[in-house]
């Protein structure tokens, strides 16, 4: 079958469709026939090596966020479960043809919610979910600053806190992606390419308290710059690092202004609410009330382009490959 | 007049008390007969040295909280303040038979409550329910170690964790500490000199999934092994350093975990509440359903074995020095 392997570190073009042998389903796992492929920020920290942790030793099929169906069953699965339409939550190999993963890391996608929205919806939709609801427990009436305003997760987390009264601004490195950010209901929008001094503008926005909640994927040296424009008892979650990491944290330095920084990965998340979130996600996706930025599909082919593209920050929404297309 | 003035820092020892001209109020102050001061962790800092900011510039009266009875009133305060029985906290001043307070930091004490509980329950029970209300924002089910649970702060934070539905464990110091705290209604109490692997107790005591909240005062050079036993999702808060600072935190290893730390100062919690828990607070400590806990007192003549005794880390509660008593 055909699939993208990972077999060292490198640039985006290292990215080859290649053949390789079929998966075989063992103990417990399930094959899936995939459907559609998203590029999710963890497939370029793979590829790149930017991340150590929760990633399969080499070679390994990229592809973290995927959807298909479910074709052969492995010993002890539950024959109920073939011809599942299901989602990855937590796997890797969704640019191959086929993906062998354990069945009960899969989530089913519900009926109402197609292919392609359903390879995309879960990760981002629950990562902001969670970020808000289960880590900051956030009020109404916060603050919410997002950085990448434009990205998947930028978008779903500002519908998200406007339906829980918060405000949002988001912070989108170009002016296109500006008003992007808007459209999905950003209140406010600073274009930090523009404006070094960003967080003097968020400072303003908010009568000079700053933001309650500041959720940033990207890091970096430059990340201190969010403790300028952090509310008292305000927190700082980083869900990422793009721009590489953050510096050492100094506690002491916490306490005379009542601040925080956290960290967050999805999963932790999900084994504490085990699922109790899933109704209202459902509904406000199936009902538009909340809309998820899927960009139109592309195939495996490109994905060396659309790495490049989402690592030079071109993207904005969620970016999709076929891979067998309406299995 | 009686007073305790800091000329220079140095050990518990360089305390004693001098004779002084009793001070009288300027222009929007009152002159206060002094009953009872505090302890209070910032009087040791202030002593030692080990805080540079927010002390009066030496020679400074020591005693950062106090409560007594007004006996004069300077030009431009309501003359009606005279005889009332007030507290003043985070002002220097205390360890003296008179105190120059300003009249807008003095606090009138509830008629119901005795000089010693009524000077000093308030800002103990106000850091310890803004810490867990208005920042951590726990939930019935969370789970919470509380460092120095003997202490004023500490014996606070287990009661009001208890009433909001937590699992709380206190840590304390030494097998007398363990005893006293029993009395608190902690759901565990670890002995962390006997046993100094105790964030692995905690572990134990959690099945392995650790605790949501870590409250800490001490941190210290061994504060990153606590992270050790936080959960998915948990927070260090941190008030303070008594012991030491505590090594630069890895942003990196915050993400993987999914973990956070966060700084606190009342000041932050006070403004952002506006007062609104005040009633709930008082009625609490006032019906005795929370227990505020007093040691001491000890003569103010004794005031260089009082900071000793605390710095023996021996006392419980708020410790207290009998200025003139029950005036």
């Amino acid at each position: 079958m055909r699939a993208v392997v990972i077999r060292e570190n490198g640039g985006p073009e290292t990215l080859k469709v290649s053949e390789t042998p079929m998966p075989e389903p063992g103990e417990g796992q399930v094959r899936i026939k995939v459907a559609y492929c998203a590029l999710n920020p963890l497939d370029t920290h793979s590829r790149a090596g930017r991340i150590k942790w929760g990633v399969p030793p080499m070679p390994f099929t990229s592809g973290y966020e995927y959807s298909g169906r479910i074709e052969k069953l492995g010993p002890g699965v539950d024959a109920g479960l073939m011809g599942k339409r299901v989602a990855s939550a937590g796997t890797w190999g969704g640019t191959g043809e086929y993906s062998v993963a354990p069945a009960k890391s899969l989530v089913q996608i519900p009926d109402g919610i197609n292919w392609q929205l359903g390879t995309v919806y879960y990760t981002s939709t629950l990562t902001a979910w969670h970020m808000l609801h289960t880590m900051a427990r956030m009020n109404k009436g916060d603050v919410i600053l997002i950085h990448s305003a434009a990205g998947a997760v930028g978008v779903m987390t500002a519908q998200i806190a406007k339906v829980a009264g918060g405000t949002v601004i988001g912070l989108v490195g170009s002016e296109s992606k500006a008003a992007y950010a808007k459209g999905y209901g950003c209140d406010h929008v600073i274009n930090e390419k523009d404006d070094a001094e960003w967080p003097k503008k968020v400072k303003d926005l908010t009568n000079g308290r700053g933001a309650d909640i500041i959720i940033d994927g990207n890091a970096g040296p430059a990340a201190p710059k969010n403790f300028a424009c952090l509310a008292p008892l305000g927190q700082i979650i980083y869900i990422g690092a793009m721009a590489g990491p953050a510096p050492d944290v100094n506690i002491s330095m916490l306490i005379g202004g009542s601040q925080g920084v956290r960290g967050f990965v999805m999963y932790h998340a999900m084994a504490k609410t085990k699922g109790a979130e899933f109704k209202e996600i459902h509904d406000k996706l199936i009902s538009g009330q909340w809309r998820f930025p899927l960009n139109p599909a592309r195939p495996l082919s490109d994905i060396a382009q659309a790495h490049d593209d989402f690592e030079n920050r071109r993207t904005m929404g969620r970016t999709i490959f076929t891979i067998g297309g309406e299995v | 007049m009686r007073a305790v003035v800091l000329a220079a820092n140095g050990p518990a020892e360089s305390l004693a008390v001098t004779d002084v001209p009793t001070p009288e109020p300027g222009p929007g102050q009152v002159q206060i007969r002094v009953a009872y001061a505090a302890v209070h962790p910032l009087d040791i800092h202030a002593r030692s040295g080990a805080m540079k900011w927010g002390v009066p510039a030496m020679p400074f009266t020591l005693g950062y909280n106090y409560c007594g009875r007004v006996t004069k009133a300077g030009e431009g305060v309501d003359a009606s303040l005279v005889g009332r029985r007030v507290t003043v906290s985070g002002k220097y001043g205390g360890y003296a038979d008179y105190a120059i307070a300003n009249a807008a930091d003095v606090i009138e004490m509830a008629p119901t409550l005795s000089w010693q509980l009524g000077g000093f329950w308030a800002g103990s029970t106000l850091t310890a329910w803004h810490m867990l209300h208005t920042l951590a924002r726990v939930r019935a089910g969370d789970s919470v170690v509380v460092h120095s649970a003997a202490g004023p702060v500490g014996a606070m934070l287990v009661q009001i964790a208890k009433d909001a539905g937590c699992m709380v464990i206190g840590l304390v110091g030494g097998t007398e500490k363990v005893a006293w705290a029993k009395r608190l209604g902690a759901d565990h109490l670890i002995d962390y000199i006997a046993d100094k692997e105790w964030p692995k107790t905690v572990k134990t005591l959690t099945q392995g999934r650790g605790v949501d909240f870590i409250m800490d005062g001490n941190l210290g050079p061994d504060a990153l092994k606590e992270f050790d036993c936080l959960a998915p999702l948990g927070q260090v808060i941190a008030i303070g350093a008594m012991a030491g600072q505590a090594p630069a935190v890895n942003v990196s290893k915050l993400i993987a975990g999914s973990q956070g730390v966060r700084g606190f100062v009342i000041n932050d919690g006070l403004a952002k509440t506006k007062g609104t828990e005040r009633k709930t607070l008082f009625d609490n400590i006032s019906s005795g359903r929370w227990q505020f806990p007093i040691s001491g007192p000890m003569e103010l003549d004794a005031i260089a074995e009082a900071h000793k005794k605390f710095e023996s880390r021996t006392t419980t509660g708020r410790f207290l020095i009998e200025v003139g008593g029950e005036i």
